[in-house]
């Protein structure tokens, strides 16, 4: 574990401090700004009509779970962005050969990146967190909900991320692993659209369960379940233990 | 100290090493010399457990790469062919970072000491993709002799570097005689003359020789000696040697130029020296051409090649 938190302080200052991070945080912060801003007034408009029905608007459905939305969709396509060079660089530029013969394991390898990209990851998510954040020193903020729907995007993150790193353990191109972690993304965004194919009811539930939709459903709405729990570190479990065989494999190639 | 036993490697349907045996003893250099693709690379990075073999095994210390991998690796600093070193670091803490990895207990003194030895002090603050290839190829050593490691791989670690460098970096390796186990590879010849105590020879995956550098010049020695002869004037000194019965051949090379081929005696140089004085010619040079390593490595290589 020591040698993994080497590899994940070298790792994740060289990340952060990196070019590529400055510019997916500042075409993310854009694009937030512009979305949320936009909600926002909307809400504006809906809450003085909603107020002429006798009705309460709902801050925290309308601002911050379509803030959440559109993170969502930001997210699937700038984690790979930052984790695509995470192992396919060190291929390419031959720090591979360092790694592969230092006295070090290769599931420190395989866990110091992934710690490295998900700090990396963590910021940018921190980052999206100050618009509903700011928007809370103004007006009033339902403090459960907005915890456990954050909860569910650190967790989802977690989830592309370990996808990321996979993808990158398994190719020495950047380009070409940060394409296929886009594609695995959606492919675990989508699967739950499966279970509706299958008429045999536990195929069909078996699918809907391994959808990351449902899980995130639940935790939106504010409900913490620990199938949910469970259901996301095994999978950020199983992609860091690809990574790890993927490190592992390349020794007997 | 490295056991190496019939070590075999396929790359697909390629057989890049074709079953090594070879042992280097504690505190030896050895030179690791071959051609372009002779699998010298491939069987430094099974050594170091960057890559496993096909079949066969490696024993560094007693211990066997694959299955005590971090004891072993913790023992050998290792250069591969292109230094592994990270653009966007400074020389410092890239080393910093290696030395962590190793898990050294006095960081900062190994740091210091991996950089008197390599004279590298004055780009401590420098980042490594600013640095020229010689530069960088430094760094990589640096980075190999971290922690002083029992034994030392170096995969040609003069390439890429200006003449004084090189010299430098085998006055480096000259100096580390002794204190370490060392193999280096290269197909630069004058290298392994310059630096190393024993030759292992490969070629085509296939260890073509393995000896001490003069036990290797021994071997090769032929019955005969060629001499190369300059001379002032006279033409008659051609017909003169060729009716000596010690000289085989006589071939001008040139204008007051010979090559007299004679048999291997020092009587057989004596008399040619004395023949060539008494003919009056006016000697300039008489050298007898030894028989370097390169004429072994050619020999070996080619016959290795044809077989």
């Amino acid at each position: 574990m020591r040698a993994a938190f080497v590899i994940f302080k070298r790792d994740f200052l060289t990340t952060v401090l990196s070019p590529l991070f400055f510019i997916i945080c500042a075409l993310c912060g854009f694009l937030w700004t512009y979305l949320f801003l936009r909600s926002v007034y909307q809400f504006e408009q809906q809450s003085a009509i909603a107020m002429q029905l006798g009705q309460v608007a709902n801050l925290h459905q309308q601002v911050v779970m379509g803030h959440l939305s559109s993170t969502h969709i930001i997210l699937l396509l700038a984690i790979p962005l930052l984790t695509m060079r995470s192992l396919a660089e060190e291929k390419k530029n031959r720090t591979y050969d360092l790694l592969l013969t230092s006295p070090i394991s290769s599931t420190d390898i395989a866990i110091g990146k992934y710690f490295a990209c998900f700090g990396a990851v963590l910021l940018l998510l921190l980052l999206s967190a100050l618009y509903p954040l700011g928007l809370g020193l103004v007006a009033d903020l339902a403090a459960g909900p907005f915890m456990t729907a954050y909860l569910a995007m650190i967790l989802l993150s977690g989830l592309y991320t370990a996808v990321g790193v996979f993808t990158s353990a398994c190719t020495s191109s950047s380009l070409l692993s940060g394409f296929l972690a886009i594609v695995f993304n959606l492919i675990i965004l989508f699967s739950g659209q499966l279970s509706g194919l299958s008429d045999h009811p536990l195929m069909s539930e078996v699918l809907k369960q391994i959808s990351v939709t449902i899980h995130l459903q639940s935790l939106f709405s504010g409900t913490i379940e620990v199938k949910s729990l469970v259901f996301f570190t095994t999978v950020i479990g199983f992609f860091v233990f690809l990574s790890q065989r993927m490190v592992e494999a390349s020794r007997w190639r | 100290m490295i056991v190496v036993r019939d070590l075999v490697k396929d790359y697909g349907d390629r057989r890049a090493i074709h079953s090594l045996n070879f042992s280097v003893e504690k505190g030896e250099i050895v030179g690791f010399l071959g051609p372009n693709g002779a699998g010298k690379s491939t069987t430094m990075k099974i050594i170091t457990g960057f890559m496993a073999p096909t079949s066969g095994e490696v024993l560094v210390a007693g211990d066997d790469v694959f299955e005590n991998p971090i004891k072993v690796k913790s023992r050998i600093g290792y250069l591969p062919e292109l230094p592994p070193v990270y653009g966007d670091m400074r020389v410092g803490d890239y080393l910093k970072f290696v030395a962590e990895l190793k898990n050294l207990s006095n960081i900062k003194s190994a740091i210091g000491e991996a950089l008197d030895k390599t004279s590298l002090h004055e780009v401590e603050g420098r980042l490594i993709q600013n640095l020229s290839k010689g530069f960088r190829q430094r760094v990589g050593i640096a980075q190999a002799l971290l922690g002083n490691p029992e034994i030392l791989i170096l995969d040609e670690p003069t390439v890429g570097l200006d003449p004084k460098q090189v010299s430098e970096v085998r006055r480096l390796i000259q100096s580390l005689r002794g204190h370490h186990t060392m193999i280096l590879s290269t197909h630069i010849l004058t290298e392994v003359q310059a630096t190393c105590e024993k030759v292992i020879i490969i070629n085509q995956g296939k260890i073509v020789a393995q000896d001490t550098l003069s036990g290797l010049s021994t071997k090769m020695v032929k019955q005969e000696r060629v001499v190369n002869l300059s001379y002032r004037r006279g033409s008659d000194l051609q017909q003169k040697l060729t009716s000596q019965n010690f000289v085989k051949t006589v071939v001008p090379m040139g204008d007051h130029l010979l090559q007299v081929t004679v048999e291997d005696s020092d009587d057989a140089i004596e008399g040619l020296a004395r023949v060539v004085v008494e003919s009056g010619a006016g000697l300039l040079e008489l050298t007898s051409e030894k028989y370097s390593l390169e004429d072994i490595f050619i020999e070996l290589t080619q016959s290795g090649g044809l077989s």
